[in-house]
């Protein structure tokens, strides 16, 4: 670590596998993490959510179809619970995910709003929930203190002179820590050093830098 | 809020255990069953008594209700794990690469299912070591000069937990470094151009 040595590492052993070739609930755990690691709203994963949702609304007829069963055998009923328990755990990442994304959402409505570009990477209800949200901090702060203040001072969109503005946007810059699953080249820092960013190590660095790896899947975000 | 306070900075020791609960682990079960299909795939039959591989949030469930046994893994053991910590020590340059989530995994099955450990006692003190030499590894990386070159560390060999704890005290670090940065440059900008 923290230096040369230790050797990359290349364990080469189940780490390979990429998020492509992961059951649902595995990379929904990947898709949480990487959410959670990051500063910036990263896309949307609706079609892993949809699927997701899909398979919960099966297992839970069958569940419930079973369960009004009086014939239902001892055993289905044991498997039920633990199909259950799964189901659980699943809807509780499902749940803390969207949290996350709510969290960021909330803190960046007014970004959100103003920057047609990040828009792919929300839902539907994300985005209208984001104008809402917007619309109602901005109503309420207008009624609460900016009617009653002098007619300059009322702007929410500000940007200061030394560039600091007054829409919060997510910061690139932040670091974040990844794993690379793959060989991931090398990447010139700041300061212009080079930092190879092998398969197996683990780095922390500036999201801006590894964005690309980490959108690819090839970096997994710790 | 959507997301509580003590969330924001990262995963907790215990959203890593949940990960580590979706790992798969061997069993041998002391029922029998049918396949079991869940949303993760489908496991067993459970025939005691053979064994089979099941996520390790299965294999406690079950195990809680006392229908299996759990075999632990390679690395859960008394031998392999003294030979780690050999290592470790030896190793003086940097981390051994352990399984991901060994620390999550071996507190769930020390707690769970002692029983079915080899010497569970020596097995707990044996992961404590590990896990305090590995800890003073850290901070004497830390403290050695030129590792904090502003925005990039290279963190070799560490799991996600040991990250974990280290992560919200580096951002903040490197947000504090890349605050003083630019202005250095500014200052050797203007040394240069006197001279």
């Amino acid at each position: 670590m923290f230096g040369e040595g230790g050797g990359g590492g290349d364990g080469g052993d189940e780490d390979e596998t990429l998020e492509g070739d992961m059951d649902d609930v595995r990379r929904l755990g990947v898709v949480w993490v990487r959410e959670r690691g990051t500063g910036e709203i990263m896309s949307w994963e609706g079609d892993l959510i949809d699927s997701i949702f899909d398979k919960l609304d099966q297992q839970q007829k069958m569940v419930d179809t079973l369960r009004s069963d009086p014939d239902t055998s001892e055993e289905e009923h044991f498997k039920l619970m633990l199909v259950m328990t799964e189901m659980e755990r699943v809807k509780y990442l499902v749940r803390s995910y969207v949290r996350t994304r709510l969290w960021k959402i909330e803190k960046f409505s007014q970004y959100i709003v103003i920057t047609p570009e990040v828009h792919p990477s929300l839902s539907g209800a994300e985005l209208s929930h984001a104008r809402r949200y917007t619309e109602l901090l901005h109503t309420h702060f207008q009624h609460s203190v900016l009617d009653s203040l002098p007619e300059w001072l009322r702007k929410m969109d500000e940007t200061s002179s030394d560039g600091l503005s007054m829409i919060p946007k997510p910061n690139k810059n932040i670091p974040v820590l990844i794993y690379c699953r793959r060989d991931c080249g090398e990447i010139t820092l700041p300061d212009g050093e080079p930092a190879a960013l092998g398969k197996g190590s683990t780095h922390l660095l500036k999201y801006n830098l590894v964005e690309q790896w980490i959108k690819l899947g090839w970096a997994e975000v710790l | 809020m959507a997301l509580p306070k003590h969330l924001q900075h990262g995963l907790t020791p215990d959203e890593l255990t949940f990960l580590a609960e979706e790992e798969v682990i061997s069993i041998v079960p002391s029922f029998s069953m049918t396949k079991i299909r869940v949303l993760s795939g489908v496991y067993g039959p459970f025939v005691p008594p053979s064994s089979t591989s099941v996520p390790l949030w299965m294999a406690l469930s079950l195990k809680r209700k006392r229908k299996c046994r759990i075999v632990a893994p390679e690395w859960l053991q008394v031998e392999r794990l003294q030979a780690l910590l050999k290592e470790e020590k030896e190793n003086q340059d940097g981390f051994n690469k352990l399984p991901r989530r060994f620390i999550e995994t071996g507190k769930v099955l020390l707690d769970v299912a002692p029983d079915d450990l080899h010497l569970p006692a020596q097995l707990r003190s044996l992961l404590k070591d590990l896990r305090e030499v590995r800890q003073a590894k850290i901070r004497l990386g830390l403290q050695s000069e030129g590792v904090m070159q502003g925005s990039y560390l290279q963190m070799n060999g560490l799991t996600p937990l040991e990250l974990m704890e280290l992560k919200p005290f580096l951002v903040k670090a490197m947000g504090v470094l890349q605050t003083l940065e630019p202005r250095k440059e500014e200052r050797d900008g203007y040394g240069a151009s006197q001279t």
